[in-house]
């Protein structure tokens, strides 16, 4: 037999966690969780909370560059705090009476495409994918002649902000880039929620989403080309949500299930 | 529900571990359902109405099933 040349449990263990986050096979000390495996879980769990609760500088965060390419106006939700934001799912849907003024104020109206960044769940998502996310939007954007909005950022944004922001802009398609609750593993995957002419009232069922954009996951090259195809397509269908259905490519990791190869 | 550390990596849900499950049947001195128990004990994962000391039977295949789903995959030969 060939028993001796096989790689043992160590090293497989070793190709599985190289294939996926999962907390696989971990073992056991009794039916308790190991020290080390305690440990890691609650310092995970320390990291997750950090990302819900870290602020974002928009200067300071995306760096000079960004800021004057894109010049991003700053609104806020209804939520005045982190804390009430977490606490009051509902006021973090809505504008600010300042920002509903100032958006009103700065931003061209009826654009094909506007993009708004929201805070979300997770700063560290927002920061992370937001600067390799943009450029390829724009350029996409241009290459189609759309017109773009000017961007927005929310502070203390949950999904909802969509409905505000089409209310007051009447822009085509308004997609907003805001940070997901964050995993144990992953506190940078980002979400993309798109909608076409939103207005109040409008629920899920009537947007469209790309989730999962970080480097494990959706990449921003990916996630752009997906986001632009589900614009293009809302554009000529008039239509958001449940009325459009994304065609993707079918997916499979290298070996396809036929075995050919 | 089974999630490993329950740690939900697809959903970023904190959910129940397997370590949880067996925990909660120990502190409260209860067993799996009838026909579970059997299952678990075909299994070799339960010995004696207990989670297996030790456990080199599940291991093995295990181990065996790992080879096989990861050769697969890498396409090399483990």
């Amino acid at each position: 037999m060939n028993e001796v040349q096989q790689v043992g449990l160590p090293e497989l263990l070793a190709l599985v966690r190289q294939r996926t986050p999962a907390r696989l096979l971990v073992g056991r000390s009794g039916c308790s969780y190991r020290t080390a495996t305690q440990l890691e879980l609650r310092s995970d769990h320390a990291a997750a909370l950090d990302a819900v609760h870290a602020d974002i500088d928009l200067e300071r965060d995306f760096g000079r560059e960004l800021i004057e390419r894109w010049r991003p106006l700053e609104a806020t939700s209804c939520a005045e705090s982190k804390t009430q934001y977490l606490m009051r799912p509902d006021l973090g849907r809505r504008l600010s009476d300042p920002a509903r003024t100032a958006i009103a104020q700065s931003c061209p109206t009826g654009c094909d495409l506007q993009i708004a960044l929201g805070d979300g769940l997770s700063a560290a998502a927002v920061i992370k994918q937001a600067p390799l996310l943009l450029p390829l939007l724009g350029e996409g954007a241009r290459q189609r002649g759309w017109r773009v909005g000017r961007l927005i950022f929310i502070r203390h944004c949950r999904v909802g902000v969509l409905n505000d922001i089409g209310a007051i802009l009447k822009a085509e398609v308004v997609v907003l880039l805001i940070g997901e609750r964050p995993g144990l593993a992953t506190a940078d995957s980002l979400s993309a929620y798109l909608a076409y002419r939103p207005q109040s009232g409008d629920h899920d069922a009537r947007r469209n989403l790309v989730s999962n954009i970080h480097a494990r996951g959706v990449c921003p090259e990916e996630a752009s080309c997906r986001i632009l195809a589900l614009a293009e397509k809302m554009r000529q269908l008039r239509a958001s949500g449940i009325a459009v259905k994304e065609e993707l490519p079918a997916t499979g990791s290298g070996r396809g299930a036929g075995g050919q190869d | 529900m089974g999630v490993p550390c329950a740690d939900d990596v697809m959903l970023n849900y904190q959910s129940t571990s397997y370590h949880d499950a067996a925990a909660v049947r120990r502190i409260f001195g209860l067993q799996p359902a009838p026909e579970f128990l059997v299952w678990l004990q075909e299994r070799g994962i339960f010995a004696e109405k207990q989670l297996a000391p030790g456990d080199t039977r599940p291991q093995g295949r295990l181990l065996e099933d790992l080879r096989a789903a990861l050769e697969w995959s890498t396409g090399n030969r483990l």
